[in-house]
């Protein structure tokens, strides 16, 4: 894999065009804004000039303000945001991630199916709303994987002084990947993470009641995550000590509460994640090393969960 | 009426109480011997990849003729023991050293090891390897919990009144716990 500062020569190329695009955006929203800041000091006065006409004089100036702001943020500001990110996304992100994984295409404005999310089984809830962006699919050495940011909602009504209104409460927030696991097995594995191992034999005798539990040997592993199966001895040839040890370093790695299932001979692993990955600061110079090496490390560690869960080793019986 | 079911009372707990026990224990054993199927079945798979094994490294390599006969003197002891005994653990021990010490050779013929035969070969003998490691780590999961069962107070009491006794652990070769390395 390149180092950070051979992707960055590479890119060289595009940062101009970018930055031109940038800039113009840029001038072109600083302009919105004094034109909304304009469009307020004349509604102001004019509802200062005709304040004798009373409540008529207010609203002309009110409506004035209005309808310049309006016309400012149409033309200035709608869009420009979103036009830059789409383009640093198509320039560099896509030209970094073929550096760093030649067999993977990308797609931005396309998330991880929503099938996908219900097939992995690591939610119980359907969502109600679900959305993704930067997709990227294809092949790393031997193995095949899709991942994308997504963001599943479930809907929930409540009532307040006899109003009943709608609102949303995430599910699972951050990165869905999705591979083809390197050994054959037929039943089901569930990772979870695991709240009640900090209560000892207390802690395991409740995870008892959600089903069976199956121990592993790793007392780390054991502590942070929760196992489920359709088969003892297929969770164990999933679960391999060697593998233990790479989920704990996973789990450091993204300090969060990750969680996998082992289906249809694929893994699934989601890492909640708040932050918006893979995007472009419009106010960062498009060669800003800060953003490159940010965008950078964000690939090369979803990337790299290829090696983390060593899926590349071909020594079973599956292809 | 106060006093039958005073009576019943102090008669259904204890027999409900010695019930779950012996129930949990039933189903611990069941496991053990669940988890000890599957090995039995991995290995003797691996006992019936053991003659193509062989054939194909003596193609290459004819002068192992000690370490050939002595894979199969290996497999031939694990065959004649009884399922469950230590003496089958023992003997499948020294049959796994020995078709450790024939991949070993193997390896010293890069023509044999890029044989399509001999990989698939190789490849079987992995999965058949991690299958049997899989599974001797769900039966000592299982052995384990029946030990605990027998050993912790107070199930040890009736433990005792049944003649539940600790089971033995299938130790890992030593080989494994450093870890193999099977390349292919």
């Amino acid at each position: 894999m390149l180092e950070f500062n051979q992707i960055k020569e590479e890119l060289a190329a595009n940062f101009a065009e970018l930055e031109v695009r940038r800039k113009e955006i840029l001038s072109k929203r600083a302009k919105g804004w004094m034109g909304i800041l304009v469009s307020i000091v004349v509604g102001l006065v004019v509802a200062a000039v005709f304040s004798k006409a009373g409540v008529v004089g207010l609203f002309a100036g009110a409506g004035i303000g209005m309808i310049g702001a309006l016309i400012s943020n149409f033309i200035f500001l709608a869009g420009g945001k979103r036009e830059y990110s789409l383009l640093f996304k198509e320039k560099i992100i896509n030209r970094m991630a073929k550096i760093l994984a030649p067999q993977v295409t990308y797609q931005p404005q396309r998330g991880v199916d929503e099938g996908w999310f219900q097939r992995s089984e690591l939610f119980s809830r359907r969502p109600d709303r679900y959305s993704g962006e930067d997709y990227f699919a294809g092949r790393i050495g031997e193995t095949d994987l899709f991942f994308s940011e997504i963001h599943a909602e479930s809907r929930h009504t409540r009532t307040r002084d006899g109003k009943t209104e709608t609102y949303y409460k995430t599910i699972f927030e951050g990165i869905l990947f999705v591979a083809d696991f390197h050994k054959d097995f037929r039943g089901e594995v569930f990772v979870r993470p695991d709240g009640l191992e900090v209560f000892g034999a207390l802690g395991r005798a409740f995870q008892k009641l959600g089903g069976k539990v199956e121990r592993m040997e790793n007392p780390e592993f054991e502590r942070l995550f929760k196992v489920t199966a359709s088969d003892p001895i297929e969770a164990r040839y999933i679960l391999t000590p060697a593998m233990q040890e790479r989920l704990v370093e996973l789990a450091q790695l993204y300090s969060s509460e990750i969680l996998l299932s082992f289906r249809d001979s694929l893994v699934y692993l989601a890492i909640p994640q708040k932050a918006d990955w893979f995007e472009a600061d419009l106010n960062s110079p498009a060669d800003s090393s800060t953003q490159l090496q940010m965008i950078y490390s964000q690939l090369s560690s979803c990337f790299g969960l290829v090696k983390q869960l060593d899926l590349n080793t071909r020594i079973w019986t599956k292809d | 009426m106060k006093l039958v079911l005073i009576f019943g009372f102090l008669i259904l707990v204890p027999l409900i109480v010695v019930a779950l026990v012996y129930n949990g224990f039933i189903s611990r054993r069941n496991q053990m011997r669940n988890a000890f199927s599957s090995i039995d079945v991995q290995l003797k798979k691996r006992w019936n990849l053991i003659p193509n094994l062989v054939e194909t490294v003596k193609g290459y390599a004819a002068h192992e003729k000690e370490l050939f006969e002595s894979v199969v003197a290996a497999r031939d002891g694990a065959r004649s023991q009884s399922a469950e005994s230590g003496a089958r653990f023992t003997e499948e021990e020294k049959l796994s050293s020995s078709v450790g010490r024939l991949m070993a050779v193997a390896e010293g013929y890069p023509e044999l090891r890029s044989g399509e035969h001999f990989l698939n070969l190789q490849r079987n003998l992995t999965e058949i390897e991690s299958q049997i490691s899989a599974a001797r780590r769900t039966y000592n999961a299982a052995v384990q919990e029946w030990n605990n069962g027998v050993e912790s107070f107070p199930t040890s009491v009736l433990a005792g009144f049944w003649k539940f006794e600790r089971a033995d652990w299938f130790e890992a070769r030593s080989e494994e716990r450093e870890g193999v390395d099977v390349r292919v």
